[in-house]
């Protein structure tokens, strides 16, 4: 209760000590531009006039920046968050919270994705066994992992598994027509050799 | 009150604030465009308003005025 009426009786005292600050501004610019008149038209106009700019100008101003504080999305200046921002070269500078970052959640996409390879029973986590579906996925290459087959007479793949666009989920294993020994070398990890031929 | 009493304090107003808040925005050729269409729609000797909302820009791009 009593923090709420200092805060309030500091944000009062803030914008206050704002407009008072313009309204020093605008009788100055007044002071300036009376004397700029009357040098450039060398005739003396009555000082009224510039006193009553001056006061019209220090009026002015709350309501201004309360539109112009609307206008930027921000409270008016002195009310609190709003500060004066030394250096700032443009007002789609990232210092406004306009700075791109990366994005707090997984797209959208991905999690069906993820939720569809659960489904299909493929372990999509780091460090599963690679055994069952997952052990097939590995086997196969994957789209842009090209199959290099060494020697003539060989395998004979019953499908081509890149013909499935994720690595080959329902592709059929690799049947083997030759007799003769062959290997299939292609881009794998080390953990994973190539199943010889039988 | 008319146009004439309106469109300085206005300017000035203007100016200050976006000096203040939004330096980028009203960089000193905008102060000097508005300086100038200021005193041709004012009836005023040209180069006052000009003169006055410049050195406000000025003075508060230098850090005056807290």
């Amino acid at each position: 209760m009593g923090g709420a009426a200092l805060a309030a009786g500091a944000e009062s005292a803030r914008v206050c000590s704002g407009v008072a600050a313009f309204a020093i501004v605008a009788a100055g610019a007044a002071a300036l531009d009376w004397v700029a008149t009357a040098v450039l038209t060398w005739r003396l106009v009555p000082p009224d006039a510039m006193l009553f700019q001056a006061v019209l100008s220090a009026a002015l101003y709350p309501v201004l920046a309360i539109l112009f504080a609307r206008r930027i999305g921000r409270s008016p200046p002195g009310a609190g968050v709003m500060r004066p921002q030394q250096g700032q070269d443009s007002a789609l500078k990232p210092a406004r919270g306009f700075a791109p970052g990366p994005p707090a959640k997984a797209e959208p996409l991905q999690s069906i994705r993820l939720e569809w390879l659960v489904g299909k029973g493929v372990c999509v986590a780091a460090g599963c066994p690679t055994t069952g579906r997952a052990a097939s996925r590995d086997a196969y290459p994957l789209p842009d992992q090209p199959l290099q087959v060494t020697g003539s007479k060989g395998c004979a793949l019953g499908e081509d598994p890149r013909a499935e666009p994720l690595g080959g989920f329902r592709a059929k294993p690799l049947t083997l027509a030759g007799t003769a020994p062959c290997a299939v070398t292609r881009a794998a990890p080390a953990s994973s050799p190539a199943a010889p031929c039988s | 009150m008319d146009q004439t009493s309106l469109l300085p304090a206005v300017a000035l107003a203007s100016v200050w604030f976006w000096s203040l808040y939004r330096p980028g925005a009203m960089s000193p050729p905008v102060v000097f465009a508005i300086g100038l269409l200021l005193d041709l729609l004012d009836w005023l000797p040209i180069g006052t308003g000009v003169l006055t909302l410049l050195l406000t820009h000025g003075w508060r791009s230098a850090g005056g005025g807290g």
